[in-house]
């Protein structure tokens, strides 16, 4: 209990930490937001009113003062002109998108990278082995701004199965689920493969395999738990990776989910909502790796005798 | 000298088993002459390439290949082998120098952490879970508008956050090693910390970064492409992979031979640099050797 | 059974929104609108599809002039009194008709600093406005402003909706006397638009729906697979013989109103010299610009207004490519032969980027070694509005009336921190004689009057040369075979998709 409220604490430093950073880059970064937000024709008073409106006047630190009394207070709005954007709203409706992409993309993975890995350890060194690992390794290789718009090129205009881009069905999903999930499919079928090896090479393992048990049974009740752990670590922090990460595909396939939300608020220097997604983005990424804390802790005894 | 002598032999051969080659089996060889093939034109790009990369012919534009132009031109006329020769230079040199950076500074700063423990470290790793969270293209777009744009800042945009990796690695080795009996040993002998730091600790986290740092280079490859690709890049003109890639898919419709070429470059080295660090690992660190050893 | 049922229900709702789609009139623009209320409207996007629903009282005209809209005709009485008369028979899509006092309410809450309107100080040269009966509207100015008539285009709002307590109602469903009315938007990209059967020249035969697609590739492919029929501008013009060849697809070059140009920052010590400024003009080709990278959708720019702009000067000095007279221009700078480096900012836009390099190898040519370094929007304006540049890009559009040559090359407008750094001769160009022609013709409310002066300016300009204007870009529109009706208008205006048909 204690630990799990050391690990809550540390998440909460994390994110005040988050969004400092974010704060104090966005006051380094050159050029008046002014200037990009009004544009070139603007008038002085203009500017003036909008440098007020955004505390350009004071310091970096009573700007992020502001911004988190207006999130405390549930009414954060856009920071640019018109100042009508709720940004909790757009956030509640884009977050649940990406959050859709990664885990469907991250469903994708597995499906595809847990019979290969397990094919792969059962049969190390030959030739199942090796297609198993070139496929994982090819899947990593190919650059998501290629590969994308190359299977948009085939799916969606070629053969015309699918959609370009958006986000209209269940069908808008499948591309960039698949344009986001390869490189991830590849990385678990290693991770699997690897570690299903070590296990098999366990003592309890053997001795269950001694004991005359049959392989299967050894397979899935013996090693398989064991080998998942550390797969778990990794799809836990992946799959964090994956809410903020998925920007470059959120781009190319005009997902509106949190990467292009956050896109799009640079693109304005909308200073509020950079911020809020950065903090969403930090929150989902800490919140996921607390979770698959507890659960590591849950499933392997070995870790609660440790701590 | 003699401070040297109970220096922990047995540990050592333990960790690293009997001489054989660096790298074994078929799939680690092809990686390394993938690799190997990938750093000879790089070096022999200025020879091997037919014209200059950055050479602007507006009426040559996004022509198809051609006898003059073996894989075509792209925007302005530029020769698509051309800039592909070259970008193995500006390519490799990204990836290199951003997980070489990276996995110094991590190492060091994990290691360190790891020794001292105490507020050093939790504030180390307090640093390492803020960066972790936070969205690493945002920190990329962040550096590259602050600092301006240039290859040395691309490369530091990739590092603020490549470092974590290898100092949340090099700490929890140093934590698990510390307590060893050569380590006590040296510090009975009366060892410096640092001392303990470089010559005793530092060279058993070798294998382990540097089979991470293998991974870590096709990783910064793919990254600047990502880059590129929101605008954030090397500068207009140079001849990175990554940059033409991004162009190339701009006219997927009109030219697609354009991002094929860099597409398939980094693909293949992307794929050599794994197919190596699969082969490294099996040999260089001591996890993956002997699984019992935990 | 519960979970098959939801099932069916997921993919029936899918595949409904997605016939639905289909059975649409569908462009894509590069960027969601922040509102649609054109009070607050500021970016270009935002603009153009507020005054699909709410028209003002003039709109501009093929030749950049500002003609009568919702006006039946206006005229000024004094130079500082502007008389506007409204067509009858004008009804808001709601069936209330339009009145001279929604026009007086729209630019009273404008001023309105509750409202808070951007453009609030844009307009405070209105001292009132008035509406003496049911179709006269009267505005009374500050000071003389010839080129009230464009400003005069803001879109009409009836009167109980100007109340700024209705503005956030008002930014997602804004009511107004155009050809659409607003049928669903939640801020997000995709606006649907239904025809308004109440607008005067006839209600649309299509419904519209706006998509916002912000990568390039990707719009151009979702037109190629037919969801969206029509692109409008943004299009990079290297695709356009790619796009010719596709059969589906028309291509349309339309004049436009944006000018690139080359600023020369006027307090560098080589750029300073006007030899040098020659010498650049003289070795930028910029005919094999308008050829190779535009394909042919730009026009060789002598002024930043085009021809056939109503003040264009038709007989200005049009340094044309010279090589050898460019070098020798170096030599009467330099005649030591000192090597010339300039480092020459652009943007992130990939297509700005490519010309940028182009302009590099041009000016090579006579040996002017130039560095290109491509910037972040907000980073590029901070730079050039602070003077830390050499050379830059950049793009005047749309250019609607010639007060934009007091905007790029009067002294008052160069930008200091006393000004906040607003203004847009960024280049630092000072001289007096042109201040002095820029602000007379803009006093002046006689269009002979203005274009005469304005001939001056510009002859000005082009002999000392503050800018080097590039090219006059064309409205590139590339529509669907199976859209009629869309024109391609030089300031972007979508009202042409108010006259759209699909066939079969």
């Amino acid at each position: 209990m204690n630990r799990v409220l050391r690990k809550i604490a540390s998440t909460l430093l994390a994110a005040a930490g988050a969004l400092l950073l974010v704060s104090v880059f966005l006051d380094l970064v050159p050029g008046d937001p002014v200037d990009a937000i009004l544009g070139e024709q603007a008038m002085e008073a203009d500017r003036e009113a909008l440098r007020k409106a955004l505390h350009l006047d004071r310091s970096v630190w009573v700007r992020t003062a502001y911004f988190v009394r207006d999130a405390l207070g549930l009414d954060l709005r856009s920071s640019v002109p018109p100042f009508q954007d709720r940004v909790f709203d757009r956030i509640a409706q884009a977050f649940p998108r990406t959050a859709l992409l990664a885990l469907t993309s991250l469903a994708f993975a597995l499906t595809i990278a847990l019979p290969l890995g397990v094919a792969a350890a059962l049969r190390p060194r030959t030739v199942v082995d090796m297609l198993a690992s070139a496929f994982a390794v090819l899947g990593a290789a190919l650059p998501r701004i290629w590969i994308g718009p190359l299977f948009i090129l085939a799916f969606a205009i070629h053969l015309d199965w699918l959609p370009v881009s958006g986000f209209e069905s269940a069908r808008s999903l499948v591309l960039p689920t698949a344009t986001l999930g390869l490189a991830l499919a590849a990385f678990l079928a290693r991770m699997i493969r690897a570690s299903l090896l070590d296990t098999l090479g366990e003592d309890f393992v053997r001795t269950a395999r001694a004991k005359g048990l049959h392989p299967t049974r050894v397979l899935f009740l013996h090693a398989f738990p064991s080998a998942l752990l550390p797969v778990l670590t990794v799809v836990g922090l992946q799959l964090g990776a994956l809410l903020g990460g998925a920007v470059v595909t959120e781009k190319v396939f005009d997902y509106p989910g949190m990467g292009s939300l956050l896109l799009q608020a640079i693109d304005r220097r909308d200073y509020n909502m950079v911020r809020a997604c950065v903090l969403a983005f930090t929150f989902s990424y800490l919140l996921v790796n607390l979770l698959t804390d507890l659960a590591y802790q849950a499933v392997d005894p070995r870790t609660r005798e440790r701590n | 000298m003699s401070a040297e002598l109970p220096l922990p032999l047995t540990e050592e051969t333990e960790i690293q088993p009997r001489r054989r080659p660096l790298v074994e089996g078929l799939g680690p060889r092809i990686g390394l002459a993938i690799v190997a093939v990938l750093v000879l034109v790089a070096i022999l790009a200025p020879w091997l390439s037919p014209h200059d990369p950055r050479a602007v012919a507006l009426d040559r534009e996004l022509l198809p290949p051609s006898a003059a132009h073996p894989l075509g031109t792209a925007e302005n006329g530029v020769d698509v082998l051309s800039h592909v020769l070259w970008g193995a230079r500006i390519s490799l040199s990204v990836g290199v120098l951003a997980t070489l950076i990276s996995a110094v500074v991590g190492t060091l700063l994990g290691a360190w952490a790891g020794m001292v423990g105490g507020l050093v470290d939790e504030a180390l790793m307090r640093v390492v879970d803020v960066l972790l969270a936070f969205p690493g293209i945002l920190l990329a777009i962040f550096i590259t508008a602050v600092l301006g744009p240039s290859l040395a800042n691309v490369i530091l945009a990739l590092c603020a956050t490549g470092w974590t990796g290898y100092a949340r690695l090099a700490r929890a080795m140093v934590l698990s090693l510390r307590e060893r009996e050569f380590v006590l040993a040296a510090r009975a002998m009366g060892a410096t910390e640092a001392r303990i730091l470089f010559r005793h600790l530092l060279p058993n986290l070798l294998g382990p970064v540097v089979v991470q740092a293998t991974f870590g280079i096709p990783g910064a490859m793919l990254a600047e492409a990502s880059l590129s690709f929101l605008g954030l890049g090397v500068p207009p003109g140079t001849p990175s992979w990554g940059a033409l890639v991004d162009q190339g898919t701009q006219y997927l419709l009109v030219a697609p031979h354009v991002a094929m070429a860099p597409g398939l470059a980094i693909a293949l080295s992307v794929l050599g640099f794994n197919l190596l660090g699969d082969g490294l690992r099996d040999r260089l660190d001591p996890r993956a050797a002997s699984p019992r050893a935990r | 059974m519960p979970l098959r049922l939801a099932i069916v229900l997921v993919t029936l709702v899918a595949s409904c929104t997605r016939d639905d789609v289909h059975d649409r009139l569908t462009i894509a623009i590069e960027s969601v609108p922040e509102t649609l209320d054109r009070r607050m409207a500021l970016s270009q996007n935002a603009m153009r599809v507020a005054q699909l629903v709410t028209p003002g009282l003039t709109r501009i005209d093929e030749d950049g002039r500002a003609v009568p809209d919702l006006a039946l005709a206006f005229e000024a009485v004094d130079d500082r009194t502007w008389i506007f008369k409204l067509r009858p028979g004008i009804f808001f899509s709601d069936g209330s008709p339009l009145r001279a006092r929604d026009v007086r309410a729209t630019f009273h809450s404008v001023l309105d600093p509750a409202l808070g309107s951007p453009h609030r100080g844009g307009y405070s040269y209105i001292a009132d406005v008035e509406a003496p009966d049911e179709l006269t509207v009267v505005f009374r100015l500050r000071e003389p402003f010839g080129a009230f008539p464009v400003d005069a285009g803001l879109g009409i709002l009836p009167e109980r909706l100007t109340d700024p307590a209705r503005r956030d109602e008002v930014r997602l469903r804004p009511i107004g006397a155009g050809p659409y009315v607003v049928e669903h938007w939640d801020g997000e990209s995709e606006i649907r638009l239904a025809p308004n059967a109440h607008y005067h020249l006839g209600p649309p035969r299509e419904a519209l729906t706006i998509r916002t697609v912000r990568d390039e590739t990707t719009r151009i492919l979702e037109l190629r697979k037919g969801r969206v029929h029509a692109l409008l501008g943004a299009i990079t013009p290297a695709l356009l013989p790619g796009l010719r060849r596709l059969d589906h697809l028309e291509v349309t070059v339309a004049p436009g109103a944006g000018v690139s140009y080359l600023l020369f920052n006027h307090e560098d010590p080589i750029l300073a010299r006007r030899e040098v400024r020659e010498a650049i003009a003289l070795a930028v080709d910029r005919e094999a610009l308008a050829r190779h990278k535009f394909k042919g959708a730009a026009r060789v720019a002598h002024s930043l207004l085009r021809e056939g702009h109503w003040a264009y000067a038709p007989d200005v000095p049009t340094w044309e490519r010279d090589l050898d007279e460019a070098r020798a221009r170096l030599r009467q700078a330099f005649p030591g032969g000192e090597p010339i480096r300039l480092t020459l900012k652009t943007s992130t836009d990939r297509f700005r980027r490519s010309v940028a390099l182009a302009l590099k190898a041009q000016l090579a040519e006579v040996g002017i070694d130039v560095v290109v370094q491509s910037l972040e929007w907000g980073t590029l304006m901070g730079d050039l509005k602070r003077g830390n540049f050499q050379l830059a890009t950049l793009k005047w559009t749309p250019v609607i009336d010639p007060d934009i040559l007091r905007l790029a090359y009067h002294s008052g407008s160069i930008p200091t921190a006393e000004s906040g750094w607003g203004g847009g001769n960024r280049g630092r160009y000072r001289n007096p004689e042109l201040d002095a022609i820029l602000m007379e013709a803009r006093q002046r409310s006689d269009l002979e009057e203005r274009r005469a002066l304005y001939v001056r300016a510009q002859h000005i300009v082009a002999h000392d040369l503050p800018a080097l204007p590039l090219l006059h870009e064309e409205s590139i529109g590339v529509v669907s075979r199976s859209v009629r009706g869309i024109r391609v208008d030089p300031q972007g205006s979508l009202r042409s998709l108010a006259q759209a048909w699909r066939v079969q």
